[in-house]
């Protein structure tokens, strides 16, 4: 799921094939076509968000490239629309140049971002709420390009059952990839908390998917 | 739970997280051999990693072409601080701060920064220094740092914002002056005053052509061109007396500010309170009541602070100009040469005074002393043609 490398400590580069727990290859063809930094070297996000802050477009240009994708993805499964999730991605790129000039390598540049994101999205929402639309309710309308249109459906339906809490904190790990120590970052949260909710939410989903499983899955596990 | 009976064994949360790869070392390497023994253990992970296969169905569509880079440079005045929009809440909100500071902390402020535009000029010297020091008005709240200029801007923090101690300050000055060529002074004085940008509040001029003149008034002026224009009054002759004073208002204002906002607020909730409450007839006149007396007080309120603002804002002056001639000899500071030119002066007015004085008398009692001279003596000459005629007759 990540690739980690000698240089590039915190450079996190996500293969959505969605191959389960472990940590994935380390595999990333797009790797090639980044504007590299530093006569060649690709440079850790850390450094190009300091970069960033003296002003350096190509660093920004290359950040905004390496996480163009995730941040589309964090928001496409939480808002309603792609109109709004396009909205929100851009508010967290938006967010994240201009507070540039004030980063400090503190934690990872992941658990940086996507706390950014995160606070984003409860703005939304606390919007919202403003307008008399509810969280769960964009979840589940939300509307997406399933890979299995019947698991896809299947499974965001059953995430959307789950409590707020629980399922922004499975989200964050089963989607964003991030480590519990990024997760408790992003959420603010004591690092046991997180383990424990990421248990329970794991649990509560394996129920609600087997109450949810689509017939033509029953057949096929019955046939077997 | 796994079954297994071994003490060992590790609970499904914890074979969760080194599934995730969460577990350090020592106990990922355990649970990897418990693993490889214990079926049941085996089936609980087997089942989270489905569950992550089955959660990794759910995926999305690539970010569209229109999600594009944001611009690399913020443009000047339309950056926003983070992804934070205010809502029309907080808008309104913050509104109504704005105005509850304007109204209550700053008025000596507001003067200051009038004093620093040259219209209104109201405090003292050192509040102007301090005014001075202070950032223009649109640079309180965001200032481009140095490096992050390009793309972000900067919050100050309200700490590093000097903050000046103003004093609402009212001036006073008094000017006696003794002028030789008293024609000119008026329009001396009126020309002054208008140059300093102030007005006359009251002015009286006496005395004629051949008696010596006086002119007494009050000036209003601008309280950063007081000095100078004291400095110009003081060249219309021989100053006599020049005082001046000052009265400090802050607390005074302070003190207004409060009363207002406070006369306000009760006007509010009373306003509100009979737009959306409805009770009895009584009731409702007796708000009304109320809020007209509220409203009474806080036009009484505005129009003292109004008044104290337009003493802060314009210094007074107090001027007395006499013509020299009328000034006398008991003027102290007078030099001699003066009190020589007062004395001859003073003698030949005497002495035309008394020649004028005798021919009046006389133009004024000629008439009667001649009516009467001229009837006594026709009365006497008839006397004695009476007298002569009777004497020839005793005789005969």
């Amino acid at each position: 799921m990540s690739l980690r490398t000698g240089r590039n400590p915190s450079l996190y580069l996500e293969n959505n094939g969605g191959s389960g727990l472990r940590a994935r290859a380390a595999t990333f063809p797009a790797l090639a076509t980044l504007p590299l930094l530093n006569g060649g070297y690709v440079s850790s996000d850390e450094d190009l968000m300091i970069e960033i802050g003296r002003g350096s477009r190509a660093a920004w240009a290359t950040l905004f490239e390496r996480y163009r994708e995730p941040v589309w993805r964090f928001f496409r499964r939480r808002a309603s629309d792609a109109g709004r999730a396009e909205e929100l991605a851009q508010d967290t790129f938006l967010a994240l140049l201009e507070g540039a000039a004030r980063y400090q390598r503190r934690g990872t540049f992941r658990s940086y971002l996507f706390g950014t994101a995160y606070n984003v999205l409860l703005a939304d929402r606390r919007k919202s709420v403003r307008r008399g639309t509810d969280g769960l309710e964009e979840l589940v309308d939300a509307a997406g390009a399933f890979a299995d249109p019947d698991v896809g459906i299947w499974v965001r339906d059953a995430i959307a059952t789950l409590d707020e809490d629980d399922r922004e904190v499975l989200m964050l790990r089963e989607y964003e990839q991030l480590s519990y120590q990024e997760i408790a970052d992003v959420r603010s949260a004591p690092l046991n908390t997180i383990r424990s909710q990421i248990f329970r939410a794991r649990m509560a989903l394996k129920a609600a998917l087997e109450v949810r499983t689509p017939e033509p899955v029953r057949t096929r596990h019955a046939g077997l | 739970m796994p079954a297994s009976s071994q003490s060992h064994s590790p609970t499904p949360e914890e074979i969760m997280a080194y599934l995730d790869g969460e577990t350090i070392r020592e106990s990922r390497s355990s649970i990897e051999a418990h693993l490889a023994t214990c079926k049941e253990c085996e089936m609980v992970a087997a089942s989270f990693r489905d569950l992550s296969k089955k959660a990794a169905g759910w995926a999305v569509e690539p970010a569209p072409v229109t999600m594009q880079i944001p611009a690399t440079v913020a443009p000047p005045g339309r950056a926003r601080i983070l992804s934070w929009r205010p809502s029309r809440v907080m808008l309104l909100g913050l509104t109504a701060a704005a105005a509850l500071v304007l109204i209550v902390y700053p008025s000596d402020r507001r003067l200051a920064r009038h004093d620093m535009a040259g219209s209104l000029p109201a405090v003292a010297p050192e509040s102007r220094a301090e005014a001075d020091r202070m950032p223009p008005p649109g640079n309180e709240q965001l200032q481009a740092s140095a490096p992050a200029a390009r793309f972000s801007l900067k919050v100050v923090p309200p700490g590093d914002v000097p903050t000046p101690r103003t004093a609402a300050v009212i001036r006073t000055a008094s000017l006696r002056i003794v002028a030789r060529d008293f024609d000119g002074v008026r329009a001396a004085v009126e020309a002054i005053v208008a140059s300093a940008g102030g007005f006359i509040d009251q002015m009286t001029v006496s005395g004629d052509a051949r008696s010596a003149g006086a002119l007494s008034g009050t000036l209003r002026v601008p309280g950063d061109h007081l000095s100078d224009t004291l400095s110009r009054l003081r060249q219309l002759g021989q100053v006599t007396e020049d005082t001046q004073g000052s009265g400090d208002v802050t607390d005074q204002i302070v003190d207004l500010d409060a009363r207002l906002v406070s006369a306000r607020a009760t006007e509010q909730r009373l306003a509100e309170i009979l737009r959306t409450r409805t009770g009895k007839l009584s009731d409702v006149l007796e708000v009304e009541r109320e809020l007209a007396r509220v409203r009474l007080d806080i036009e009484r309120l505005d129009a003292e602070k109004n008044n104290i603002g337009r003493r802060v804002s314009y210094a007074t002056i107090g001027l007395t100009v006499n013509e020299e001639r009328k000034a006398g000899l008991d003027a102290g500071p007078l030099s001699f040469a003066t009190r020589i030119r007062i004395a001859a002066a003073d003698g030949l007015e005497a002495a035309f005074e008394s020649v004028a004085i005798t021919t009046l008398m006389l133009l004024r009692s000629g008439p009667t002393v001649v009516t009467w001279s001229v009837l006594v003596g026709l009365l006497w000459v008839l006397a004695r043609r009476f007298r002569r005629t009777a004497a020839p007759g005793s005789n005969s």
